[in-house]
């Protein structure tokens, strides 16, 4: 058997890679490189040709977006080169919620209104929206995801085959591929239900499908259905059936807690290596279990490690940082800090911030971000505003999307020298945008009044 | 989207309207029983409304300079426009469009002159800069039309009735929405009872609306409740007519509701609400100044047409009917396929 991660590698090349021939020049950067952290030196010039393809794509193809540029007064002539590229047309983020119902053929009709594809046509015949979107996902042979819905509204990200294929192997790639060496016997674990729409748990569920079930895990197998998703951001109990249904998941989550300590320690005995990926209060939940407990593990000798993503938030008024939450995995889990990253991402982006050791994100090279003040004009390298970015891996939909989060961009790390541009320090959320992310729900879901 | 339009006087109170009021009204008793310590601290202000004579909920400040029949003349009164009876064109309840201020400010606005569509943008911008949000009780489109302004539903009271007044059919629609952080913070956050209703409910259902006026065979949605400078003050964009405001998130569901006139009854449904939370309601109203006051010093600073253009960013354009994106489509793909084009021509 290899030891080095080569048939993952390879598995992942076939199971989640566009053919070759019909690669554009962002699947050069997304399937072709190797290591995302040490990116050839015209990687740039390559990102900057994509974003001007996939601009005039959009243009083309997408009459919502070819509205919207033309009311700017901006056409593909106007976008040449990267000095340019603050020009391109950017939709703000809760443009993805802005569908006109939560009826699946409102969300349908909404869907094909705005796709710069064809997405064909309606004709699902089932009762609700969890299915709507199980009907939608086979018949568009993509992937749909959705928000936390903290609003009451859920944005809705669809993506077709292309797109959530690019998504899927970039994930993977970033995740497997950039901490340790990844052994071929690995076990891909989520501390969490993969049987979900929303964004991570949907996106992990999918990317686990690289592994064989021996050799991926999750702590439940519950629906997390979109219904009770709603019920859990709005706190509208429709009646005694979906009050039921909530109980019931939450008490398998938290069964599923002590399930993944037992799987752990199971591992840990069979010295097998473990790549976790999780939520950071899913993890901090297990981890006071442990402390409670008194258990600890030496994963470390596996050369096992963690990934999580989703919020800092741990509990409704702390903020943990990522070099406190290293510390505590080392501690626990016996997990080298260097062993353990943050990466940082969005429903909408297809493309991802994974840190260094030094806790820096950098991100992948094809996205091309940019910081904006108050008035939406770009700020510079070193100061701190709203994030925004152009993705030119979007092909369903335009990935220019202006963001809610703040950040402050560096344009190298000042820790490493691996590539890509980086986002310092915490993520947190702009004035006037509402709470966001998965992590967040999680929380909710796993908090103390529910065990009650 | 809504289901159904309710035409008529508004004699009865439409079910779905009395349903979402009293879907809000358990919630929002519940927390004024768990926070009833909290109607002690309107004290002050029920007692200053006692002083003046006024009712505990009354809005108390003086607004005579704001009554805009200050603007009128004399021969803006004659040769008003005609008065119709027929469903959206008459005057309803809180919509007063037969009064001779309402139709001299229709006929002063353009009607009859200019195109429908013309008229309705005029009288939605002076609606939108002329009368300002002011939590206070309803008293439809005459009684804001003669002071500062008053409530959303006031505001569109006062551009349905323009709009009538003018020969363009307007009627009212009412939805959920769901406020963003600063709204929230500033509206529903200060005050427990307001903040934990609301938080319980998930959005607000059927307390905000938006005008809608027939243009050119098709309903218009228009919603003059930020003035410009409230915008500016909270650094919003400047809507224009047509446009969907950005202050909000547009819940649609079973709260969306489409009607002719207010029903009966319906002006004093919230009179009580704000009895309870009267001295919040003070603040908000004294913020909303404070807010106003500062986004005049922005657009005296930077000019309003600067003010719109920077803003425009955030602008979202209309989303493309179906039968358009088809067209679209099909026109393209004629495009790259003049030969399968052709073809299908000539079998047509």
């Amino acid at each position: 058997m290899q030891k080095n991660g080569g048939v993952l590698r390879k598995r992942l090349n076939e199971k989640f890679s566009l053919p070759k021939n019909e690669w554009r020049s962002v699947d050069q950067l997304i399937f072709g490189a190797q290591n995302y952290f040490d990116m050839p030196k015209d990687s740039r010039e390559k990102r900057n040709k994509a974003i001007i393809e996939a601009f005039n794509f959009h243009y083309d193809n997408n009459l919502f977006y070819n509205k919207f540029c033309k009311h700017r007064k901006i056409s593909p002539q106007d976008i040449k080169s990267e000095k340019d590229f603050i020009k391109i047309p950017m939709i703000p983020d809760a443009f993805f919620k802005d569908y006109p119902s939560e009826t699946p053929e409102n969300i349908y009709k909404w869907l094909y209104q705005v796709s710069s594809i064809d997405i064909g046509d309606y004709n699902f015949n089932g009762n609700n929206l969890t299915q709507f979107l199980q009907w939608a996902e086979e018949s568009l042979n993509g992937l749909i995801f959705h928000s936390s819905g903290t609003s009451g509204k859920f944005s809705i990200v669809f993506r077709d085959n292309i797109t959530s294929t690019r998504l899927i192997h970039l994930l993977l790639k970033e995740v497997l591929f950039h901490i340790t060496k990844l052994q071929d016997n690995a076990h891909f674990i989520y501390p969490g239900s993969t049987k979900t729409f929303l964004t991570g748990g949907h996106a992990i569920g999918k990317a686990s499908e690289l592994f064989d079930d021996k050799h991926r895990h999750f702590s439940s197998d519950k629906l997390l259905s979109l219904e009770i998703m709603k019920l859990m951001s709005t706190g509208q109990a429709k009646g005694l059936k979906e009050k039921l249904e909530l109980k019931m998941i939450q008490k398998a989550m938290i069964k599923g807690r002590y399930k993944m300590i037992d799987l752990l320690q199971e591992l840990e005995k069979k010295n097998e290596q473990i790549a976790m990926i999780t939520f950071p209060i899913l993890l901090w939940d297990i981890m006071d279990l442990m402390e409670n407990e008194g258990i600890t593990m030496n994963l470390g000798d596996s050369d096992s490690f963690i990934i999580s993503g989703g919020g800092w938030k741990i509990h409704t008024h702390r903020m943990v940082s990522e070099d406190e939450f290293a510390g505590r995995i080392e501690k626990l889990f016996g997990i080298p800090k260097e062993n353990y990253r943050d990466m940082y991402g969005m429903s909408e982006m297809n493309g991802a911030a994974l840190s260094c050791e030094g806790r820096y994100k950098h991100l992948t090279d094809w996205i091309y971000p940019m910081v904006l003040d108050e008035e939406m004009e770009p700020l510079g390298f070193g100061e701190t505003g709203r994030f925004a970015f152009l993705d030119p891996a979007g092909y369903g939909y335009p990935g220019f999307i202006i963001t809610g989060d703040r950040v402050k961009l560096l344009e190298e790390c000042p820790k490493c020298g691996k590539s890509g541009i980086v986002i310092e320090s915490e993520v947190t959320r702009m004035k006037g945008a509402e709470g966001k992310g998965c992590g967040n729900l999680m929380r909710d879901l796993m908090a103390k009044k529910f065990n009650q | 989207m809504a289901k159904k339009v309710v035409t008529g006087k508004g004699y009865l109170i439409p079910w779905p309207l009395l349903r979402n009021y009293l879907s809000q009204l358990g919630p929002l008793l519940f927390f004024v029983a768990k926070n009833s310590n909290l109607i002690l601290e309107n004290m002050p202000a029920y007692k200053t409304r006692l002083r003046l004579h006024r009712k505990p909920w009354a809005y108390i400040k003086n607004e005579s300079e704001f009554d805009s029949r200050k603007i009128l003349k004399e021969e803006d009164y004659k040769d008003l426009p005609p008065l119709k009876n027929e469903p959206f064109l008459r005057p309803t309840r809180m919509c007063e469009s037969d009064a001779p201020e309402i139709r001299a400010i229709a006929k002063k606005l353009g009607a009859g002159k200019l195109s429908d569509e013309k008229f309705a943008e005029a009288a939605y911008n002076w609606v939108m800069h002329e009368k300002k949000l002011i939590f206070k009780p309803l008293g439809g489109a005459l009684n804001t039309f003669r002071t500062k302004g008053g409530t959303c539903l006031d505001q569109l009271s006062l551009l349905v009735a323009i709009s009538r007044a003018g020969g363009v059919p307007a009627r009212y629609r009412l939805y959920g929405l769901v406020p963003d952080q600063q709204i929230y913070d500033l509206w529903l956050g200060p005050n427990p009872i307001l903040r934990e209703t609301y938080d319980t409910l998930g959005f607000l259902e059927a307390l905000h609306g938006e005008a809608e006026l027939f243009i050119n065979g098709k309903w218009v949605a228009g919603d003059p409740t930020f003035s410009p400078e409230l915008n500016a003050g909270m650094g919003l964009p400047v809507t224009h007519f047509g446009e969907e405001p950005g202050w909000r998130i547009r819940v649609e569901g079973k709260g969306d509701i489409r009607f002719e006139s207010f029903p009966a009854g319906f002006k004093h449904l919230m009179s009580g609400v704000l009895a309870i939370v009267q001295k919040s309601i003070d603040q908000i109203n004294n913020t909303m100044n404070d807010l106003r006051e500062k986004g005049e010093k922005i657009l005296d600073e930077i000019g309003i047409e600067e003010y719109i253009r920077k803003n425009k960013k955030h602008f979202k354009p209309s989303i493309p009917s179906v039968s358009e994106v088809h067209a679209f489509r099909k026109k393209k793909k004629d495009a790259e396929e003049p030969f399968a084009s052709s073809v299908l021509s000539e079998d047509d």
